[in-house]
């Protein structure tokens, strides 16, 4: 099993990973239709900007070390960029079919977006916080070599930047960490450089999982 | 108390004062086998969760952030020391900025307390001997409790004497501190310790993490009108209620037309709503146990 194989990924997956986040669509959805289309902006905002990013954040820390056949795996001439690009991949795909999807519906409720700018602003106000927390949760359970710790300061970062998302947005340097930016505060003139810098520490929080992955003997 | 849990425990007249018979495994314990049974599962599990690096690194990072955060004189607009009800109302304030993220680590931390005894087979050990499934689940729950409470404990008083040694607030205002940390710290930790207990139990623990974490913040700070949430209903487990009748605090914004007043009626109905929550919780998990020995 050198290469990547679809078939063995599906059969080996947790279905949690798979159910959780459509019930939660599901659930959205539900309140979307209840609150009906005079607040069905809220709803999305706070379905993308705010729910997608958790879930995603949460299952990541838990993607790759919760494995019964971790020491298996290991013992195989997988590379470690192959096994985060697996499970942290797939975990990426759903949550980018939850969030297209929850979209089409919000569209369908005659949501409007204008205030995020273009087509690809709407992207970017899930994309950047769901990047940020998965590799937040990466990061945290690979260095902990602990699930619990990922997931822990995932929940952690999540609602403290929720709830003083104005005292970060208001900070000379708070300001470029706040993730749920795009999706609360999209008229922010930092929103842009907010933006770049979380994306740029998430793909550096990527790299330094993929670097401690190197070091099979610390998750034995 | 133990009966209360919906035990299935026969107290037998004997020679001795008292007889427990667990009914699963038939084993009989005298009382003070049970009560030396239940304090030893309790200090045993205090133990080993209070000794895991990760939660007094979480634990301290909380706390650099509230040490800046809630000591900095700028936040109360004054250098000036507090008296009379303000005293009150800063120790409430305090401890329910305490509130908002500490029973968030303790109901994350909590939750594989109970579910790593099914994962690493200790739990089918513990069938074979004669505990008793109660006393278990009560000296766990007591543990993991006692276990969380500590460094919130901890950190409420060595913040309250840093405000004290600043000259912020007098000396008197330790004493509301310990008032809130009963009133509001104790109910909100009791109440998502229980269920961080049971619920991973019959869910994946990460699908139970992220609603838990989502749950905090939803059902307790969430104003219902931004969005459906039951964070002003009796279930509010943040100590909102005790905050307002015990310590005279309301928040409302300017324009806002002030809050009514919380009686002290409500108050004490919130804290009671909260324990038969748990108590709901401890008996669902008593249950769900003992259809597991069952099955086994």
């Amino acid at each position: 099993m050198k290469r990547f194989s679809l078939r063995y990924s599906l059969l080996t997956y947790r279905l949690d990973q798979l159910w959780f986040p459509l019930a939660f669509w599901m659930l959205f959805v539900i309140i979307g239709v209840i609150r009906g289309p005079e607040y069905i902006l809220d709803t999305t905002r706070a379905y993308l900007g705010t729910v997608v990013p958790l879930i995603g954040g949460i299952m990541a820390a838990y993607a790759v070390l919760d494995d019964p056949a971790l020491e298996l795996r290991f013992a195989t001439p997988i590379s470690a960029a192959q096994t985060l690009f697996e499970r942290i991949g797939l975990l990426f795909l759903i949550q980018t079919v939850s969030a297209l999807s929850f979209q089409a519906f919000a569209f369908l409720m005659n949501a409007d977006f204008s205030m995020f700018g273009s087509w690809g602003g709407v992207q970017l106000t899930w994309l950047v916080p769901t990047l940020s927390l998965m590799a937040i949760g990466t990061l945290g359970s690979l260095s902990a070599a602990q699930t619990m710790a990922g997931a822990l300061l995932t929940g952690l970062v999540w609602i403290v930047e929720l709830i003083a998302r104005g005292w970060f947005a208001g900070q000379k340097v708070g300001q470029y960490f706040l993730v749920f930016m795009g999706s609360l505060m999209p008229d922010h003139p930092a929103l842009r450089a907010n933006q770049l810098t979380l994306v740029l520490l998430s793909l550096a929080f990527f790299f330094l999982g993929w670097r401690l992955l190197h070091r099979q003997e610390r998750f034995i | 108390m133990l009966q209360n849990f919906g035990l299935d425990l026969a107290i037998q007249a004997s020679n001795k004062p008292y007889h427990l018979t667990c009914i699963t495994t038939g084993h009989t314990l005298s009382l003070e086998e049970t009560v030396s049974q239940f304090f030893g599962i309790t200090r045993h599990e205090f133990n080993m969760s209070i000794r895991r690096p990760g939660m007094w690194i979480a634990y301290g990072l909380l706390f650099l952030f509230y040490g800046v955060a809630v000591i900095s004189p700028s936040l109360t607009g004054s250098n000036d020391m507090l008296f009379g009800d303000q005293v009150r109302q800063e120790a409430g304030s305090l401890v329910l900025t305490l509130n908002v993220f500490m029973p968030l680590l303790a109901g994350i931390l909590s939750a594989d307390r109970i579910q790593r005894d099914f994962r690493s087979g200790v739990s089918e050990l513990q069938n074979s001997t004669p505990m008793q499934i109660s006393s278990y689940i009560l000296a766990k729950y007591l543990g993991v409790l006692l276990s969380v409470l500590l460094p919130m404990f901890c950190w409420t008083m060595i913040l309250g004497l840093i405000m004290v040694a600043s000259g912020q607030v007098p000396p008197s205002f330790m004493g509301f501190l310990l008032l809130a940390f009963l009133t509001m710290g104790i109910p909100a930790h009791a109440f998502v310790v229980a269920f961080s207990l049971a619920c991973p139990l019959v869910m994946p623990l990460r699908v139970y993490q992220v609603l838990f974490t989502g749950y905090w913040f939803w059902g307790n700070f969430l104003s219902p009108a931004v969005f459906p949430s039951i964070s002003d209903t009796l279930l509010n487990a943040a100590g909102i209620y005790s905050l307002q009748a015990f310590f005279g605090v309301y928040f409302s914004s300017p324009g806002e037309a002030p809050p009514s007043l919380t009686t002290t009626i409500q108050a004490l109905l919130n804290i009671l709503v909260l324990a038969a929550c748990i108590s709901a919780a401890l008996f669902t998990l008593d249950r769900y146990l003992r259809w597991q020995a069952r099955r086994a």
